[in-house]
């Protein structure tokens, strides 16, 4: 036997032969990566050499977040709920096509499927449906899917230290509302692979409201299997007749509404539960959407009604013959004060 | 042997004793001293818990072989152990068949003059294994009885009356919050939709 720590000096000089080699390898290996990545983020090697700003990490979010094979563990952490999610996604390599899917780790809650600009929710004991969206909103605000330079009217854009999260560098990005009217954001991204680390709602003060951690992020070359099998997938087509037809109602006016918020959409419907009808409008200012109901009273309810559930404000209060409720992630005063400021349109 | 020197020999034990007085105390020490000290330290250390047994062998040898000689005398069987002398106080009973023997030996004719020692040496046994078996006995407590009485005597019934009941005023409230709460977010599932329409539109115009 050939004892295992020799110190023979021709074995010693074998070993920092050996490491010196390896070395070498590992610097081609960063090398040649770096080369193979580049076509998909032009702006790589810059970001190493340049100084850059928020505008590079977010289009490099962007990026990740629609031509990256990843397969990643999320964990939302929102008031005292905990909820743990594995998150898949990969490019279908004969169409091109965005494939991924969101599913609860632990079973019972919906499942959603994106195919290109299709969303399929699939939850127990119901049937499935589709919808257009370019985006899966588990977790990501869909503006990082687009053009996130459209949120410069209501927030700046705030480039701050690295950090590491989960055993990896990432760049932390503050979006911080202008008009201190809603939330925070701040998301930590990726060095590497440019996809977010982390996001959270913060408070003006710094307590965070709600967030979302991703646990663990394996990056492949090619797409996972279970990609191509999610391709083949038939899912629902995405159906007009499940969206209220566009009746946009005149009925109510909004006297107050926070910096940057701008109306999506207006209608009457069926609030799916209850099935009380309802007066809807949503706004948004383009990082978070408000919803505004506007129902006949409640016997019983009087008094305002103030209610938090993470980020996610819910403020209900009686007006003269109507009830309005404001529902969204902006804080419960902004809430309250956008429900305290629906009147009645006067009818000539 | 004085009580003056016994004196000093304690005050030597207790550390309460000069150099001169040291040296004093040893220079009269006899043999007889000697042991005298050797007892008084082997009390102070039962006392101070520091010692376990009597180890002076020959103390305890002597005992045992006069206790051989007694049963051998009274024709019983030896079921004293005789190793040493933990093995007899082990003896469920070990201190009344010392008793017994012990006086037996002193009512003989030949034992008398060891009988008074006997006694002593009994004594002295209590003395050490009633320290020494303290902890052990604590290790044999009986375990207490489990309990098993339940704390609660039973289940009181309750009314079901109260779930027959109309919704309250705060119910219906808790209804409406549901249902706005998953009105919201089913809205935000289709609103990218309403955007995407609006952005064809825009672009068509």
């Amino acid at each position: 036997m050939v004892p295992l720590f020799s110190f023979s000096f021709t074995t010693y000089f074998n070993r920092i032969f050996v490491a010196a080699k390896s070395s070498i390898i590992c610097l081609f290996l960063l090398f040649t990566s770096t080369a193979f990545s580049s076509p998909a983020i032009p702006t790589d090697i810059a970001a190493t050499t340049e100084k850059v700003n928020a505008a590079f990490w977010l289009s490099k979010l962007r990026m990740a977040l629609t031509q990256t094979n990843f397969e990643a563990g999320i964990v939302t952490l929102k008031g005292e709920k905990t909820e743990s999610f594995q998150w898949v996604h990969g490019v279908e390599e004969s169409t091109g096509t965005e494939v991924e899917r969101v599913s609860p780790l632990i079973g019972g809650g919906v499942m959603t499927i994106r195919k290109g600009d299709t969303v399929t929710f699939v939850e127990p004991n119901k049937e499935p449906y589709s919808v257009k969206s370019t985006s899966i909103r588990s977790f990501i605000p869909p503006v990082f899917y687009k053009n996130a330079a459209q949120l410069i009217n209501s927030y700046q854009f705030v480039l701050v230290s690295k950090s590491q999260i989960a055993g990896r560098s990432a760049q932390l990005i503050r979006i911080e509302s202008v008009s201190k009217h809603a939330y925070n954001y701040w998301i930590w991204i990726d060095v590497l692979s440019g996809l977010p680390l982390r996001l959270a709602f913060v408070d003006e003060v710094g307590d965070v409201k709600e967030q979302v951690l991703m646990t663990h992020l394996t990056l492949h070359k090619e797409p996972a299997p279970e990609i191509t099998k999610l391709f083949e997938f038939s899912t629902p087509p995405a159906t007009e007749a499940l969206i209220a037809q566009r009746q946009e109602t005149n009925n109510w006016n909004m006297s107050w509404l926070p910096n940057g918020f701008k109306l999506i959409k207006s209608d009457r419907h069926h609030v799916s539960i209850s099935r009380e009808v309802s007066d809807y409008y949503l706004y948004s200012d383009g990082l978070v959407e408000v919803s505004i109901y506007v129902q006949r009273p409640l016997e019983s309810f009087n008094g305002p009604l103030v209610l938090r559930d993470g980020a996610t404000s819910f403020a209900m209060v009686h007006a003269n013959g109507f009830d309005v409720t404001v529902v969204g992630k902006v804080p419960e005063e902004i809430a309250v004060k956008i429900a305290s400021s629906v009147k009645a349109v006067q009818q000539p | 042997m004085t009580n003056n020197n016994l004196e000093s020999l304690s005050a030597l034990l207790d550390d309460e004793v000069n150099q001169s007085e040291i040296e004093q105390t040893m220079d009269v020490l006899g043999d007889e001293q000697t042991a005298t000290f050797g007892r008084y330290g082997l009390i102070g250390d039962v006392l101070r818990n520091e010692q376990q047994l009597v180890t002076d062998n020959a103390f305890s040898m002597s005992i045992q072989a006069a206790i051989e000689g007694l049963e051998q005398d009274a024709g019983l069987e030896s079921s004293v152990a005789s190793d040493s002398v933990v093995a007899i106080s082990t003896h469920p009973k070990w201190h009344q068949r010392i008793t017994g023997k012990v006086k037996s030996f002193t009512s003989s004719s030949t034992g008398k003059g060891m009988g008074q020692m006997a006694i002593a040496a009994s004594v002295a046994l209590v003395a050490v294994f009633g320290v020494s078996n303290m902890a052990p006995q604590n290790n044999l407590m009986p375990s207490p009885v489990l309990n098993t009485t339940p704390l609660i005597d039973g289940i009181s019934p309750v009314s079901t009356d109260g779930l027959k009941a109309k919704p309250s005023a705060n119910q219906v409230t808790q209804t409406r919050i549901n249902a706005l709460m998953a009105d919201h977010n089913q809205q935000l599932r289709v609103a990218e939709d309403e955007e995407l329409d609006k952005d064809k539109e825009e672009n068509d115009n």
